[in-house]
């Protein structure tokens, strides 16, 4: 039997062989480092980051309301008016904490993604409780941000049951280094969320094609709700998609960033959110790390590279590792 | 890339300034107990009594000048309690306070005392007074059973192997100190015969053996219990033995070896007795003594100050200690909430309640404070998913959550009491601002990540506030930071260390295991 066959956990050395990025090092290194302080609320606000990707012309989700005050809570049913569906979320929220997907509507009563059904109380609770700053980042009071539900693109059909699934790529120095696209699934109950139970894989930066995939931490091929092969699945608008991610880690001022997407069936990409502190576990759908691709970034020269230099360098930051 | 240059240098200088302030600190120190023959320093009682009936009777034996100490200033606090000096026959001087009210009481009383190298006896005479006084310590009594086969067959030993030159008291010492095993741990007033049936004891216990077989051979004999006087936030009694030659009490430590004679440090303040302060009935009663060195210049012009006495904190009143030493804590808990952050990875509920959480459960009975906890953090969630249904904003909801546990709190000590499981006033301490928002994130925490998430989630806090309970009660930790605050010096070398540690958390290497190199997906769906 061999040492790794029976082997629960990794020594530091195989790790940073492998180039493994671990929370300290990203804190550390990348996010303090490459990170100003100043433009965090670029990131950690949604209104913000709306507003910074309306300027650059890059796709967002309709806004229909930005509730701010508890007063404003009455006006609810004004701002919902007669849509079936919408989204209600945080300004300052993370990690989907928050987040209420409304996808029908019998009279005044909702239904969310999960099987819920809401009365227009339950909404307005809601709402206060994201004011009350429950799900902000550091509890501070918040805004509750009412905006267009997307209609998930129907290449997606094939591998997603519920929910809408979202692409998130990380750019350092505004290049992208990796990709991976979250699956919901029935168990992470249409969230998109890793540590919930979504489906990830990684994607090509070059092509938006996915290869391999993640499911609870753990490794798989196929999906595990459909059964669809994972490898071979292409992103649509990726080229797009991938020229907006840059456009934008260029105006948020963000070293190193995160930035999710999500395909809408009509319109195309559209920036769900951007987040300063993305998470690791994108090097395990890709299973590679992120630590010799940052390298590699830094090892450009002339720093901001012009952007179809950036588009080039795709194809090398793919191979690494690979 | 970030410099780790800078923090390496910041750990380098706070490791210096840490080293180079406790190197002063035992440095003065030092200087203070060898600078001369005499040392002044300060005796400490500190006497918390629940009455419970009335006419309650509280005894404190307190010093007086002895052979090598001399008390030159006293002071006692007692509250409404009325009082009464007297003197034993033994010797032992008594303090007697009567209450007729039920309830706490304080008594606190601090002696300063001169200790000499001199032999006071010009002054002082440790001469037994008549030979009534000689028979007193010649009987048995219930813990000093002359008459006990135990103590009877080893006295026959004794006698038996006894040459003619050898001195009884000193042999009887010799078997004591040799034959009967020093049981540091035991601190309970066992008596002689059962001392001597297994040939184990504390201080006190081997004292009352000595004692027994002195007396069964006919050698006068006592116990002497008073203090070890040193600079120690919490002093402990010591019982020693003298016997009666020539109309002369001799003394015996068998814990420190010293026969005939034991060191000047030695205060002692009960005769023939091992209770220092005595309550009459079932009242509960706690004490705290100490001792801690005086500057001669503090003991000679108490109104002259020195600012360099500001980084002294042993000089402080004894009532500020044991607050001032869990302040001092607070930065070790935050040194292992950071350590369980940064090394090993644990997610916990609020970053510092942990810390806060262990602290209450230093200052309480833990046994209380865990069963208070676990009450409280049940009740509060079944309450939280009821109000849940009322649909109340943020901070009303919070400071419901907030009434609740503090009813429940007050409550839950009022059962127990009720119970008579006897809890421990400081259960109050428990953070209730921290439970409430640690009932709130757990239920919020269920809502959004799933039960098995958040129960993990309360499992890692409940894991950190145990080690940091561990680490923040370890009585010698709170004895050191209050005597050497500058060891927070290396707390903060410590934070500044973990906090430019950029290597895998140890729940990363088991969260990347999958990515070793070469690593076949052996996981599979």
């Amino acid at each position: 039997m061999s040492d790794r066959s029976w082997r629960f956990w990794a020594w530091p050395h195989e790790l940073r062989q492998k180039g493994i990025l671990g929370m300290n090092q990203r804190n550390a290194d990348y996010i303090l480092a490459a990170n100003p302080r100043r433009n965090f609320p670029n990131v950690d606000n949604k209104v913000r980051t709306k507003q910074i990707c309306q300027a650059c012309g890059i796709g967002i989700p309709e806004t229909y309301a930005i509730v701010a005050s508890h007063g404003d809570i009455r006006r609810l049913p004004e701002f919902v008016n007669e849509r079936n569906e919408f989204v209600i979320k945080p300004a300052h929220g993370s990690g989907g904490r928050g987040v209420e997907v409304i996808c029908g509507r019998e009279g005044q009563h909702f239904d969310t993604n999960s099987g819920a059904r809401l009365t227009q109380s339950d909404l307005r609770h809601h709402v206060a409780t994201i004011l009350s700053g429950l799900y902000s980042l550091g509890g501070m009071p918040d805004v509750a941000i009412i905006e267009q539900r997307i209609v998930r693109h129907a290449a997606f059909d094939q591998y997603v049951v519920c929910g809408t699934p979202d692409v998130r790529i990380i750019l350092y120095r505004a290049i992208p280094v990796m990709a991976m696209v979250r699956l919901p699934s029935t168990a992470s109950q249409g969230r998109a969320n890793l540590h919930q139970g979504a489906v990830a894989a990684a994607l090509e930066l070059t092509t938006g094609c996915a290869f391999g995939g993640v499911y609870k931490n753990r490794t798989i091929a196929t999906h595990p709700d459909t059964g669809a092969t994972i490898q071979g699945f292409v992103v649509p608008c990726w080229n797009n998609l991938i020229k907006s991610a840059i456009l934008l880690a260029d105006n948020l001022g963000m070293g190193y960033v995160g930035i999710d997407f999500v395909i809408d069936q009509q319109t195309g990409p559209m920036v769900l959110e951007a987040n300063a502190r993305p998470g690791l576990a994108i090097q395990v759908a890709n299973r590679c790390g992120l630590i010799h691709r940052l390298q590699f970034v830094d090892q450009q020269l002339d720093h901001p590279l012009p952007f179809q230099r950036r588009i080039q360098l795709l194809e090398l930051i793919d191979r690494i590792d690979r | 890339m970030r410099s780790r240059s800078g923090s390496f240098l910041v750990v380098f200088f706070l490791v210096l300034a840490g080293v180079g302030a406790v190197s002063l600190r035992l440095y003065r120190l030092k200087q203070v107990r060898l600078g001369d023959d005499n040392g002044w320093w300060r005796l400490t009682y500190q006497v918390e009594v629940d009455v419970g009936s009335e006419g309650a009777k509280i005894q404190v034996a307190v010093p007086t000048d002895k052979h090598h100490a001399r008390v030159f200033r006293e002071n006692l606090s007692y509250g409404d309690l009325q009082a009464e000096r007297s003197t034993q026959l033994s010797g032992t001087s008594l303090v007697s306070f009567s209450t007729q009210e039920k309830g706490l009481h304080f008594i606190t009383a601090q002696f300063d005392l001169e200790v000499s190298r001199n032999d006071r006896s010009t002054q002082f005479s440790s001469r037994a007074s008549s030979l009534q006084t000689t028979e007193r310590f010649l009987r048995s009594t219930p813990t000093i059973q002359t008459q006990s086969v135990a103590v009877q067959d080893t006295l026959k030993r004794l006698q038996t192997s006894r040459e003619l030159s050898v001195d009884p008291v000193l042999q009887i010492f010799e078997y004591c100190v040799t034959h009967i095993e020093d049981d540091v741990e035991d601190e309970s007033s066992s008596d002689a015969a059962s001392v001597l049936n297994y040939l184990i004891g504390g201080n006190l216990g081997r004292a009352k053996a000595m004692v027994a077989l002195c007396r069964a051979d006919g050698i006068p004999a006592r116990v002497v219990t008073g203090f070890e006087v040193d600079d120690q936030p919490e002093l402990k009694p010591r019982s020693w033995v003298e016997t009666l030659r020539n109309r002369v009490w001799e003394s015996h430590d068998l814990q420190g070896i010293h026969f005939g004679f034991v060191p000047e440090n030695f205060l002692p303040i009960r005769y023939d007795g091992d209770r220092i302060v005595f309550v009459t009935g079932q009242e509960h009663c706690e004490t705290l003594f100490s001792s801690n060195k005086l500057s001669p210049k503090s003991a000679l012009h108490t109104t002259e100050n020195n600012p360099l006495e500001i980084m002294d904190l042993t000089r402080l009143p004894m009532s500020m200690h044991p607050i001032l030493s869990v302040i001092l804590l607070i930065p070790l808990g935050a040194l292992v909430t950071a350590l369980f952050q940064v090394m090993i990875g644990l997610r916990t509920i609020g970053t510092f309640s942990p810390t806060l959480i262990a602290l209450s459960f230093v200052m309480a009975d833990w046994r209380t404070g865990v069963a208070i906890f676990a009450l409280v953090i049940a009740l509060g969630l079944i309450s939280r998913a009821m109000i849940d249904r009322l649909k109340l904003l943020m901070v009303p909801k919070l400071s419901f959550m907030l009434t609740l546990v503090v009813v429940t709190l007050v409550f839950t000590i009022s059962v127990l009491d009720y119970l008579r499981l006897t809890p421990s006033p400081q259960a109050v301490l428990l953070p209730m601002v921290i439970l409430t928002m640690t009932i709130e994130r757990f239920y919020v925490a269920t809502a959004e990540e799933g039960l098995t998430s958040a129960l993990h989630l309360l499992l890692n806090t409940v894991l950190v506030s145990f080690v940091c309970f561990v680490t923040l009660g370890w009585r010698q930790v709170g004895q050191i930071v209050i005597t050497f605050p500058e060891v927070h010096f290396f707390t903060l070398a410590a934070i500044v260390f973990l906090g430019s540690y950029n290597g895998y958390r140890l729940a990363e290497l088991w969260r990347f295991r999958d990515l070793r190199p070469s690593s076949t997906d052996a996981s599979l769906i």
